[in-house]
């Protein structure tokens, strides 16, 4: 695999991540009934 | 609030199958042609297990970054949610708990909700233990893809096997109450239903779905 694509594949999927991991604590706008009930 | 000590204790057995799957990634990703150097960076920049598997999985099979990129993230929609169940527990600013929610992944969030009030995980067991977990997934990946062609297909040597064992007794304890077994026999069978028509992550996400619905 070529460098350019190996470093898109991994910043490409390593971008999407943190932001599907930080935009709930980022935002801290979501209802606290849905976060009780995601947590269990 | 369980000390350091514990939340260690607790850690390491799961570190060590976390560890032996980083092996088994590393070795995969250079079999199917990814440089070295760029698993163990995409270790150390996505730590989500299965998101990697199914991005190399899909390179392996002949097709383009882009569907790759696509499995991957696809798998990680789930993440939308354990970051909204942490983010009242993380302490800081945004900054500091958009950082923090970088060591969510599914062991550490399961341990820190078992650890926790309800609704309310116990954020030093997530933060604990997803530190361990990055540590030996990203070392775990190193060693694979330098062990890589002396051990040849990870999956002669079982090692797939350790993590459906692993989410089994991740999710045990939380089947205590009869709505986490509804939700869970509800995710199951959304996942398996989907399974056999959708690309890898889409019956993850559905479960995912089934789940927070029906704990409503």
């Amino acid at each position: 695999m070529a460098f350019p694509l190996a470093l898109g594949l991994v910043f490409a999927l390593g971008i999407l991540t943190f932001v599907l991991r930080g935009i709930g604590p980022f935002l801290l706008t979501v209802p606290a009934a849905i976060a009780s009930r995601t947590a269990g | 609030m369980p000390s350091r000590r514990t939340i260690l204790l607790r850690a390491a057995p799961i570190g060590i199958a976390v560890g032996l799957f980083g092996v088994s990634f590393g070795v995969l990703a250079v079999a199917a042609h990814v440089p070295g150097w760029a698993a163990v960076l995409m270790s150390a920049v996505v730590f989500a297990g299965s998101s990697q598997f199914a991005a190399v999985g899909v390179l392996a099979s002949g097709e383009t970054v882009l569907p790759a990129v696509i499995a991957g993230a696809l798998l990680n929609v789930r993440y939308l949610g354990t970051g909204i169940a942490v983010a009242r527990a993380l302490p800081g600013g945004r900054l500091r708990r958009t950082l923090l929610a970088q060591l969510v992944v599914d062991e550490s969030f399961a341990l820190g909700v078992a650890a926790g009030e309800p609704g309310h995980p116990d954020s030093r067991t997530v933060v604990i233990v997803g530190a361990v977990l990055y540590g030996s997934w990203v070392v775990g990946t190193a060693i694979g893809t330098l062990l890589g062609p002396v051990l040849g297909d990870p999956q002669r040597l079982g090692v797939d096997a350790a993590f459906p064992a692993l989410f089994t007794a991740l999710l045990w304890p939380m089947l205590r109450a009869h709505h986490g077994v509804r939700c869970a026999l509800a995710g199951a069978a959304v996942a398996l239903l989907l399974a056999p028509f959708t690309p890898p992550g889409v019956p993850l996400a559905g479960a995912a779905v089934a789940g927070l619905w029906l704990s409503r």
